[in-house]
């Protein structure tokens, strides 16, 4: 269908990064659970990886705009979120699929995507069009009639891809999105990353190493607060020797720098 | 505001139970009614239409305040707060079309009810006045859901809806009970729910009703402001229109009669007979009885022909009319005729109660033997005709009829006239 096209779309993009953070600190309640992070993510399919308690959620939600930095500085598509930034037009072009994903449960799966897509702002007369293809790519344009609360598990996270999707984000931000998908549909939803990562940045959050294997570009290695690893999959295989923890190479290079770092953080 | 949105919310939202909830609780509140046979509360004039919905505000406005309320969790309730904080469209635009759909549904639901309703009136007295008493009714169900809308936004707390409801249904009960012992005055009279039905003479005070009116622009507004502001801890300051509504409302009614009730004297015009007989008239109210009164109303009168100052005119009055009645017109007190049912006698009993002291009205201390002795009289027969008398007081007035009519005509005469001249006269007014 063809679409409208905004200026803004053409504009030329003022920033090299659509993440760069310098020694960025988080709080999550009392806790510093991001604390002195560097980052810089441009336009991709990136993997949040970490154990529990690592930072992950906790830096997808500074990055969503739900926390404020409380030190260190995070520029997010060119705009400085530390200072008092008009956030209503960084928001528009961004989407975000939080961990504990609500939804209204009276609402049809169409109308809660458009739901959705009207308080991202997005342009009245795309939103019918805009709202069908986020359907078609998560694959539930033949539920879109249903409620939410008919949905299962699997169908719901879709929902909330979708919703994510709809507003086409320059940053996409995927907390633990393939939790509840079934083998099929993880492997659409890894391609459906890779199609968005060609435009958007795209920042996956999972403990599934798999997925990061098979869908980002790069990847980050959280621990402790900290990003201690960044590169592609490639370099996290080439980490892990067959002596390290693990059923894939992948896995043995994931516990081998964890390792490492714990380590060093020991010492 | 988004038409879709406020399309969507209109189905999802609670506007569709709020509305299902006032539609079958007023309809009901009518038709048992008319199960009972009690369809005079409302159905004889449309002010008691309007005037007996109001009453059922004291269950409705207390739901719609909890559905409010309730509608204001909805992003907690849901886990929805998170992912509608970090999308760009500002709280106000947010807050609009689930505030309208709500809004909308509970008044256009009252307005339903008051339609359901007015398919019944059957009345000969015509008129609009009556409107405003719906259309406040009306508007402050809206108030009472955007009201909630902001109390639940400031105390986001599952409790809320449950607490609002049974502290409204409190608070408005109060007057209700208040007024058992004395009439409302002043600030009880904003109270969205009426205290009792209008009668088909009286309806509510302009001034009340634009008091109520101011009262409730302020609270909707007062809602509608507190659900909308970006920052919660603003949302008290956004309570503030409530306050100048009350007080709006305060000001306003202090014009009103201290019972916020008046005559409506349109109601009450008279509506006479056009034909070349002598004239009878009937309350505008009750013009559809006129043809059923005129026939024993002129028997009265030819019976009358015998005194000394015939009467030539009957006229219906309101009860408490102030007099002195001329000594050439007979008055007939409304409170002979049952609302939605018509006069509680007919034909030559009717004619009786026309002559009742001798062709006057109740007034100041009514002695009914004497008004019925009187009446007799006139008829030259005892018992008169109409309903009859047992136990004692039958007896005595037989007796006392026997009295009388021993005496020399002349003195019967005066005896007559003394009495009629007593009610004639009636200082003060009539007696309800």
């Amino acid at each position: 269908m063809a679409r409208a096209v905004d200026p803004a779309e053409l504009a030329p993009t003022q920033h090299a990064w659509e993440v760069d953070a310098g020694a960025v600190r988080v709080r999550a309640g009392r806790r510093m659970a991001v604390d002195g992070l560097d980052l810089r993510l441009g336009t991709g399919v990136h993997g949040l990886l970490g154990p529990n308690g690592a930072g992950k959620t906790t830096l997808i939600r500074a990055l969503a705009t739900v926390l404020r930095p409380a030190g260190g500085t995070l520029e997010l598509l060119g705009v400085d979120v530390g200072g008092r930034p008009d956030l209503r037009a960084l928001r528009r072009r961004i989407g975000y699929l939080p961990q504990d994903f609500g939804f209204y449960k009276r609402f049809t799966v169409r109308e809660f995507v458009e739901h959705m897509a009207w308080l991202k702002e997005v342009d009245r007369r795309r939103v019918p069009g805009a709202v069908q293809e986020a359907l078609e790519r998560v694959g539930l344009a033949d539920r879109a009639g249903d409620t939410m609360r008919t949905l299962s598990g699997g169908m719901l996270r879709r929902a909330g891809i979708a919703q994510a999707l709809v507003n086409d984000p320059d940053l996409l931000l995927l907390d633990e999105p393939t939790v509840g998908l079934d083998p099929a549909q993880r492997l659409d939803f890894r391609k459906l990353l890779r199609d968005i990562g060609d435009q958007s940045c795209v920042v996956v959050s999972t403990h599934l190493i798999e997925d990061v294997a098979a869908a980002c570009n790069r990847v980050v290695l959280m621990h402790t607060g900290k990003a201690v690893f960044q590169g592609a999959p490639q370099d996290l295989v080439d980490a892990g020797a067959d002596s390290d923890l693990g059923d894939t190479p992948i896995e043995r290079g994931y516990s081998a720098l964890l390792a490492q770092h714990r380590e060093g953080a020991r010492r | 505001m988004s038409a879709r949105m406020l399309l969507v919310e209109l189905r999802r939202s609670t506007a569709i139970p709020i509305a299902i909830i006032i539609i079958s609780f007023g309809v009901t509140n009518f038709y048992i009614l008319e199960l009972t046979d009690q369809t005079g509360l409302w159905q004889p004039q449309w002010a008691m239409l309007a005037g007996l919905q109001r009453v059922t505000l004291i269950v409705l406005w207390p739901a719609a305040l909890a559905a409010g309320a309730w509608q204001a969790r909805r992003d907690r309730r849901s886990g929805m707060t998170e992912l509608v904080g970090t999308t760009s469209r500002p709280t106000w635009s947010r807050s609009l079309p689930a505030a309208f759909a709500v809004g909308i549904c509970a008044g256009l639901a009252y307005l339903v009810v008051t339609a359901a309703g007015a398919v019944a009136v059957s009345t000969p007295y015509q008129h609009l006045g009556w409107t405003p008493i719906a259309l406040v009714g009306a508007l402050s169900l809206v108030a009472a859901a955007w009201l909630g809308l902001g109390v639940g936004r400031l105390l986001p707390s599952v409790y809320t809806p449950p607490v609002l409801a049974v502290a409204s249904f409190i608070l408005l009960l109060a007057p209700m009970e208040l007024s058992k012992y004395r009439p409302l005055t002043g600030v009880w009279l904003l109270t969205p729910n009426m205290s009792s039905p209008l009668d088909e003479l009286t309806t509510l005070a302009p001034a009340v009703t634009g008091g109520q009116a101011a009262l409730f622009a302020g609270l909707a507004l007062a809602g509608l402001a507190a659900a909308a502001v970006a920052k919660r801890r603003f949302a008290l300051a956004a309570l503030a229109p409530a306050g100048l509504g009350l007080v709006a409302g305060m000001v306003v009614v202090s014009a009103a009669p201290a019972t916020g009730l008046q005559l409506d004297p349109a109601a009450a015009a008279e509506v006479c007979t056009t034909d070349d007989g002598p004239k009878v008239c009937v309350l505008r109210i009750h013009a559809d009885a006129l043809d059923s009164l005129t026939g024993p109303a002129r028997q009265a009168l030819e019976r009358m022909a015998v005194l000394p100052t015939a009467p030539t005119v009957v006229r219906e009055v309101v009860d408490d009319r102030p007099g002195p009645q001329p000594a050439d017109e007979v008055w007939f007190a409304s409170a002979n005729h049952t609302p939605g049912e018509g006069w509680e006698a007919e034909g030559n009993a009717l004619s009786v109660r026309v002559l009742a002291g001798g062709g006057t009205r109740p007034c100041g201390e009514v002695d009914y033997r004497e008004r019925g002795l009187t009446a007799a009289w006139l008829w030259g027969a005892y018992p008169a005709p109409g309903p009859p008398l047992h136990g004692t007081e039958g007896a005595e007035r037989l007796a006392e009829w026997e009295r009388i009519k021993t005496l020399p005509a002349a003195d019967q005469l005066r005896w007559f006239e003394g009495v009629r001249a007593k009610y004639l006269a009636c200082p003060g007014g009539g007696t309800p």
